[in-house]
Parts: C-alpha cells; structure tokens; sequence
C-alpha cells in the first residue's frame, strides 16, 4: 500500500499545481484568441515542450515501452513511426498554416475555396480523428488508474474527465499549454532519470544491455520479428498512417497559432521533434531495461496488457518512491493529452461549425467564447460517457484509426490546398469525406475489427469477398483520397482560382500584416 | 488589398524566385525523409534476415539504423531551420517592402 500511497501523493501534488495554473490562467483569457491560441504569447521554447506533450502519451511510455519489453526491437517501430510525420510537418505546413489560418487548420483549406462546405467536411474529419484520438486516451487512463490507485474504471473516467474539464473550460489553450508544459518535463526528467538508473547496471553502456537482454531471451529480441505488425504491406501501410496522421493531426496543428509568428512556429516544431526524439530513444532503452531487470513474464502478470513495464522497472531500480512517481507522471500525461484533444475539438466545433458555417464568420466575440465553453461541456461528457461505454476495447487500434483517417482525410486536401492552384471546393469535401469514410470502412472490415472486437475466428472470415486483410488502411485510403481530390478537381472549376491562389501565395510567404494576425478580423 | 495586388505581387520575379526556392528545398528534405524513412521500413517490411543481421554483441544492424533513422530526422529539421534562417528570412525582409 505504501507505494499506493505514494502515488497518490504525487498525483494530488501535480493536480494542485495545474489548478493552480489554470487559476491564473484563467484571470488572463478574455478573447478567443486566447481561448485558442493563448493570445500568441508563447514563446518557441514553451510552444517546443508544450508539443511534445501533447504529442507524447501515456502510449509513448507505457505502451512503447511494454511493446519493447515483451517483443524486443519491433517497439522501436513505433517510435520512429511518430517522429517522422514532424519533419513533414516542418517543411510543408506549419509555415503556411501559420501565415493563413488562425485557429484550426480548416482555415487553410477554406481559405481560397468555398468556406462553407469544405469548413464542414473539415470538420467531420477532425471530430472524427479526434473523437477516436479522445476515446483511446480515455479508455488508457481509466483502466491504469484502476490498476494504480484500485478506483473503479467508471469513476476513473469521471475523474480525469472533470478534471480536463476545469483546465479546458476556466483556462483554455494557456492553461492547457502550461499543463503541457509541466507534464512534458515532468515526464521526460522521469524517463532520462528512469533510463540512466538502467544504465549503471549496465557500465553506462546500452550496447551492454542489448547484449544481456539476447543472452537471456536469444538474439531475436533484437531482430526485426513479425508479432507487433505482421504483413508486408501491413508495416507499409502503417508507417505512411503514422507519418502524415501525424502531420495531419489537429491538435498539433493546432499550436502552430500559440506562437507569435511563423518564425516561432517554425523553431518550436525544431524543439518538439528533439524532444519527442531524445524521449523515444530513452523509452527504447526503459524497455529494454524492463526486460533485463524485470522480465516480461513479470510484466505480463502485473495486467494492463503490458503497460506497466515502465513503473515495474522504476520499482526495481528506484523503490517505492520512484515508482509514485513515474505512476503519478503517467496519469498526469494522460490527463494533459485529453485536455490538448478536447481543445482542438472545442476549436472546430466553435470557431469552423458555428462562427465560420452557421453564423457565416459574423458572431459576435462574447458569443463565440460562450459557444467555445458550452462546447468543451459538450465534449467532455462526450469522452466521459464513450469513456466508459468502450472499456476494455483495444486501445492501440482506435489510435492508429485516428492516424489512419488524419493521413487520409486531412493530409491530401491540406497540402493541395497550399500547394496545387487547380485545386476545388468539391475536391476538398470529396477527398476529406472519402479519405474518413474509406478508412473507417475499411478498419471495419479489417481483421482488427472482425476477429479482436467481434470475437469472431479469422477461418471464419478470411474468405469472405468483403474481408480486408490489412489491419492498417492508409496504403489504400490515402491514395484513393488523393486520387479523389485530383480528379475531382479536373473535372470542376473554382471561381477566381487564379486570383485567390495569388493572394494565398502572398499570404503564406508574408502572413496577415506586418503585427501577425493578433485581434485581426477574419473576412469572409 | 484587391486581387490585383496579388496577382501582381507574385508576378514579381524576386517573390516569385524565393518562393520557388522555399518550395523546393521543403519538397527536397521531405522526399529525403520518406527516403529514408521507408527505405528503411521496406527493409523491415521485405528484408528481416539483413535488418536482424548481427554486427557485434548486443549491436544488430536494425539497433543500428533505428536510433539512425530518429537522429536523422532530428538532422533533416536542423538543416531546414538552419537554411531557412540564413537565407530564407532575410530575403523576406528583403522583398517585405
């Protein structure tokens, strides 16, 4: 119980301080423009960490670092697969996005096409990646803290659901950047702290530990094998999900307008990608670690589908207290990357579906911060009630659903919208609308679907004329989407195409005006 | 701020020559980084036995190139804020006038 104890403590200690964040954050969000954006003020070096933790989930270091404990080097595909996409995100997008937009990245697709309906589909894109996103997140947390703390599932969902509540809804997008922010260090201090303690049992040498780990469990644990992505074309298709999900993903996107101009968008996308790089090369040797000192038979036993390699390991190497902390840094990445999601959500449905489509951009300030609020209620209750109703289901796979429809449904239309003047309103909603649909269709239809959720024998299904064999859609949906949005595009015109992609290129070389887009009005 | 001004904006040859530049270096890192990047997951997908080759105790060729992979894309981003500094700002403020 001692440990419990401990953990608990460190938990209350962390929630006090992002309440007390949010307090003061608080007395400082007025506009929009910081509900959603911190107002601009945050500098490249915040924005940098505050990325990271938003990007860098309870996944990051529990999962990954089970999944290496328990299968050697094929956890490291992951974690490369989810630094990729930020070089992507570096060279083709955060400066247009920057330049164009304002709060959400719907607003550089609408930019130059029919505002209305490509905002819409936009929309449904993201809801639908992040309300999967959100629903992996909070299923994750509910069954850890049942595992940590011994609190029913239910009530674990309730608890972090309210409490991102509060940080969303009283401090909006600066208390959750500095929530961010503490939980990032907090958790790569953690994890440095946790790989180094593993180290000096091995002369401070990984290579050591590589070499300890394939005497005791054979040189395949450090050999590509074929449990954690089996297929060909299933590793493929997963990596390009991976890649451009992660460049299309809206609440990363999302803090390209936290800063004060591209310049600083630019340098704070540099900071994330070596932060969230450093932190998987650390989780890389945790695992490792977890497997020497540990075991993974003793990480199988402890449950939680071998979650708890990490805080095993930190109790073997750093007793009770360790062991507190690296529980209590766990719920609280959780908890900030729930809260990160809910305000990217918040910020489609307030700022693209009621200011842009139904009030058509004419909403009056105060109506739009109240909207934001009722929206983040409305979200909240959302993830808490699906919270609980999916308990138990396969995490990893409602994730990599929400990379797989951002990579299909986003990427395509945002990067043609920058880049490709031919480019048209129905093509974006035909490519964003086809890119959602085929993917969630063919996850449906997919092994991970039919025979993990649905119980059913893969003999069953295998020969059915529907059954799809791939567990990872991108490699189909992503190009079908493409293809959408080309050929679609060939077929229809877009009024003054000429002249608004002029303007746009302008725009995204030079930005609003000389004092960035703070307080300016959005036309149209 | 009509559309003429744009039009005419990116017509100037300087504008139009730097944007170019811009998209070229951001189009060549990127296809440097799926190079390498599925370069090196097609060796994973196709070549497991050359990816699992071993190299020296507890060192395998993909224990190797993995970290590689992540350092490299750390590199790429480097390169990228480093041109984008030097060169790419100061001809903006050049032309922003």
């Amino acid at each position: 119980m001692g440990s419990n104890t401990l953990s608990i403590s460190f938990f209350f200690a962390f929630m006090a301080l992002t309440l007390l964040i949010t307090y003061w954050a608080a007395r400082r969000t007025r506009t929009t423009e910081h509900f959603f954006a911190a107002g601009g003020e945050v500098t490249p070096w915040q924005n940098g960490w505050a990325l990271a933790g938003d990007f860098l989930s309870a996944g990051a270091l529990l999962g990954i670092a089970g999944i290496v404990t328990s299968n050697g080097f094929d956890g490291m595909i992951y974690s490369i697969g989810w630094l990729v996409g930020w070089p992507i995100i570096l060279f083709l997008i955060v400066e247009p996005l920057r330049n164009v937009g304002r709060f959400t990245f719907a607003d550089v697709i609408a930019y130059r096409l029919s505002h209305r309906s490509v905002r819409l589909a936009a929309a449904v894109g993201t809801l639908v990646v992040i309300l999967f996103y959100l629903i992996a997140q909070m299923v994750a947390t509910g069954s850890l803290i049942k595992l940590l703390f011994g609190l029913s599932y239910a009530w674990s969902v309730v608890l972090v659901g309210s409490v991102m509540l509060i940080y969303v809804l009283f401090g909006g997008m600066l208390a959750t950047t500095w929530v961010q922010v503490v939980k990032a260090a907090l958790l790569m201090a953690g994890g440095v702290l946790l790989a180094l303690l593993v180290l000096t049992h091995f002369d401070m040498n990984p290579l050591k530990l590589f070499a300890a780990a394939a005497e005791k469990y054979g040189t395949k644990v450090l050999q590509p094998g074929s449990r954690v992505v089996s297929g060909q074309w299933d590793a493929i298709s997963l990596g390009l999900g991976l890649m451009f999900g992660t460049a299309a993903m809206p609440h990363v996107l999302m803090r390209a307008y936290t800063v004060r101009d591209f310049k600083a968008a630019r340098l704070s996308i540099l900071y994330a990608t070596g932060l969230i790089g450093f932190f998987h090369l650390m989780v890389f040797i945790i695992g490792f670690g977890a497997m020497v000192l540990v075991g993974p038979e003793a990480v199988a036993k402890a449950g939680g589908g071998g979650n708890m390699a990490a805080p095993l390991l930190a109790l073997t190497v750093g007793g009770n207290a360790f062991f507190g902390f690296i529980c209590a840094v766990a719920f609280a990445t959780m908890l900030a990357v729930v809260a990160g999601l809910t305000l990217s959500g918040v910020a489609t449905l307030c700022h693209d579906v009621w200011t842009n489509v139904v009030r058509d951009g004419m909403a009056p300030e105060a109506e739009q911060l109240k909207v934001a609020r009722i929206a983040t209620v409305a979200i909240s209750v959302l993830a808490i009630i699906l919270g609980v109703a999916f308990e138990g289901q396969n995490v990893a796979f409602m994730a990599g659903l929400a990379f797989s429809v951002a990579c299909a449904a986003n990427f395509p239309s945002l990067v043609l919208a920058i880049t490709w003047r031919r480019f048209t309103s129905p093509a974006a909603v035909a490519s964003i609308l086809v890119g959602t649909l085929s993917s969630l269709l063919l996850i449906v239809l997919s092994p991970t679907i039919q025979v993990d959720v649905m119980g059913k024998a893969l003999t069953q299904v295998e020969n059915a004329w529907w059954f799809v064999s791939l567990r990872n859609p991108a490699i189909i949906s992503m190009p079908l989407s493409c293809l959408v949005a080309i050929v679609v595009s060939l077929m229809t015109t877009e009024a003054n195409a000429d002249s608004t992609f002029a303007e746009m290129q302008h725009r995204m070389l030079f930005g609003w005006t000389e004092a960035a887009s703070v307080g300016e009005e959005w036309p149209g | 701020m009509d559309a003429q001004t744009y039009t005419d904006a990116e017509a100037k040859p300087r504008t139009r020559a730097l944007a170019k530049q811009r998209l070229r270096i951001a189009l060549g890192l990127s296809a440097a980084m799926a190079t390498i990047y599925f370069g090196f997951m097609s060796m994973f997908a196709f070549d497991k036995p050359l990816l699992g080759k071993m190299l020296a105790p507890g060192l395998s060729l993909c224990i190797l190139l993995g970290p590689l992979v992540i350092v490299s894309s750390f590199l790429l981003c480097l390169i990228y804020v480093f041109w984008a500094n030097r060169v790419f700002d100061p001809g903006l403020r050049g032309l922003d006038q």
